[in-house]
């Protein structure tokens, strides 16, 4: 019994539809195995960046509980911790793009296999692949819009980037697994290297197999296996260097051409980047009029800024690192947390839970940790380089945490609540 | 017995038990996403996401690099490589910087960022030229070394082209 004819039909499903001399399990195998380590590197970013966030903490969680996996008390130190891993997360997400496509186009015939399905085996293989390829995709896509404030999507990024990971890391696992024969003959028999040292002249098909990535009756080659791997570094070398500076910052900022945060904004000490201005975040300069810092714990407190002013002030210099991967590092001066947890009587507080004057949003609050709070350069800001801070920066005051995600380190800060 | 499981299945067992836990994680994200209420709609983005590259992207470059093999007139030297390492590495700037190469974010960056947008449509535009530009004087300079080696060791004139496709 017989619902497919054995025959494709004319078309992609034909193995002589297919041209390119390239195509093959060699091919396939060098895509994948520089894919796969940058694919794993960018998935452990980001869990660290999801643990970044402290999401087991009052109401820091974005993604369901039930997503939390590899969390741990994120450390503050060194410093530049969060903004170095966001930063490798973004940029070598957008670096890796074109080796992503090149290994998807080199597999391509096999979207069109004829029979689409062979068994139930090879059915669910199939299932799983549209995982891999799709939420590959996804992941990428979402994870690049967001880089540069696009969203036109009706779901929570954060949300749905980090279940995509899970879908594209589980998929991508499995088919390595599946297909670690396949890559370990080709290179068996083709050499690791070989045919990276073949130039243009000497580029000959891969051997034919029925049912395989060669095609049946391959065109002239036109470019070489390395001048292929060259079109690939050379497309990540541009998108690289076009967007590591809007993390690195410096000269290098100026690069970042086509980043929201490539530009240099001027030389005042409040000229540097802005997550959310005080417009959009809704905090008016009649709202921050007559401000009292709210300090609450056993020995609760209002704080106006001149008491907090005359207070023992410290001065860093400390990173404002983003998810979207851009950082700038800043002199920050102001009041530690853990005078104010002595204030108000709760020294040693396990965690603080830290509110904003903006009236809505998610990260118009942020729980902080024991650590966090004890550390000696995490600061509620009064200052940045030595001038008071500008609305969009947070005035009143902000917080300053040591490798903390920067929309953690709340503008605009109402109250201080110190948890035992 | 793994014979009769293999006529079964058409894999081994290994197979399948790798493939029921992947498949079992993905139910989990389901239902986590369930929670959510969002699970329908980024489903279909992941589809949506396979279909649009497999469907649209891949036969897309397919046919621009068709173009190009016939288009490129055979001369002596094949210069369809200068031609798409020029395509390959703009549009792969294309298709990361779209969205802000459209203005779509530039509400985004001047309500969040507080900021004016770059002109990023004209940056791209510049660096495909200067790019197209380096390529072709990479091309010339080519052609020139070949002539001077040409003139050189005649009567042998450039090495002859097995590179490009015969008609």
């Amino acid at each position: 019994m017989r619902l497919l004819p054995e025959q494709p039909p004319p078309g992609p499903s034909r193995p002589g539809f297919w041209r390119s001399p390239l195509r093959g399990t060699w091919l396939t195998s060098a895509l994948g195995s520089l894919l796969f380590p940058a694919i794993l590197l960018l998935g452990l970013t980001g869990f660290l960046s999801h643990a970044a966030y402290n999401p087991a903490l009052g109401d820091n969680a974005v993604v369901p509980p039930g997503g939390n996996i590899l969390l741990f008390d994120w450390p503050t130190s060194p410093s530049w911790l969060y903004a170095a891993n966001q930063g490798f997360h973004v940029i070598a997400g957008i670096t890796v793009l074109p080796l992503l496509l090149a290994k998807l186009w080199s597999v391509v015939p096999r979207l069109f296999g004829w029979p689409p399905v062979r068994s139930v085996g090879h059915a669910l293989e199939r299932l799983t692949l549209l995982g891999l390829v799709g939420g590959g995709l996804f992941v990428f896509v979402t994870g690049i819009f967001n880089a540069q404030l696009f969203y036109p999507w009706p779901f929570n990024f954060v949300v749905a980037h980090y279940y995509g990971a899970w879908v594209f890391l589980g998929s991508m696992l499995l088919h390595v697994a599946v297909k670690l024969p396949a890559i370990r003959r080709a290179y068996a028999e083709r050499g690791v290297l070989t045919p990276l040292r073949r130039s243009l002249a000497e580029t000959r098909p891969e051997p034919f197999e029925p049912g395989g990535l060669v095609p049946p009756d391959p065109a002239a080659p036109s470019i070489s296996r390395r001048g292929l791997f060259g079109l690939v570094g050379a497309a990540s070398a541009t998108l690289f260097v076009t967007s590591v500076g809007q993390s690195i910052g410096g000269p290098l900022r100026r690069l970042a051409i086509f980043s929201p945060r490539g530009a240099s904004l001027g030389t005042g000490p409040n000229d540097f980047q802005v997550n959310k201005t005080a417009a959009t975040a809704r905090v008016t300069p009649a709202l921050v009029a007559n401000w009292r810092l709210d300090l609450r714990g056993p020995r609760p407190a209002r704080l106006s800024r001149e008491d907090l002013l005359r207070m023992d002030l410290a001065t860093h210099d400390l990173p404002i690192a983003c998810v979207e991967g851009w950082s700038t590092t800043q002199r920050w001066t102001g009041v530690r947390l853990r005078d104010l947890a002595a204030l108000a009587g709760a020294s040693g507080a396990a965690e603080v839970r830290v509110e904003s004057l903006q009236p809505q949003g998610g990260f118009r609050q942020a729980t902080l940790s024991a650590g966090q709070i004890d550390d000696e350069r995490s600061l509620l800001a009064l200052m940045v380089n030595d001038a008071d801070l500008s609305m969009d920066h947070g005035f009143p005051a902000r917080i300053i945490v040591p490798a903390l995600p920067g929309v953690h380190n709340t503008k605009w800060v109402a109250s201080l609540e110190f948890l035992a | 017995m793994t014979a009769r499981f293999r006529a079964v299945y058409g894999e081994g067992p290994l197979h399948l038990a790798g493939h029921l836990a992947v498949i079992g994680m993905v139910g989990y994200v389901v239902v986590q996403l369930a929670d959510a209420r969002s699970a329908l709609t980024i489903l279909l983005w992941v589809v949506a996401a396979a279909v649009l590259h497999d469907l649209l992207l891949v036969p897309a470059y397919a046919v621009v690099d068709r173009i190009l093999r016939t288009a490129i007139p055979r001369l002596g030297i094949p210069a369809v490589n200068h031609v798409r390492v020029v395509l390959v590495v703009s549009g792969s700037l294309a298709l990361v910087w779209l969205p802000s190469m459209l203005g779509k974010a530039d509400g985004n960056i001047v309500r969040n960022a507080g900021q004016e947008p770059g002109d990023y449509l004209a940056r791209w535009l510049l660096v495909t030229g200067g790019l197209a530009a380096l390529s072709a004087a990479a091309y010339g300079l080519r052609v020139l070394r070949a002539h001077r080696v040409e003139q050189l060791d005649d009567p042998v004139g450039p090495a002859a082209d097995e590179d490009s496709p015969r008609a």
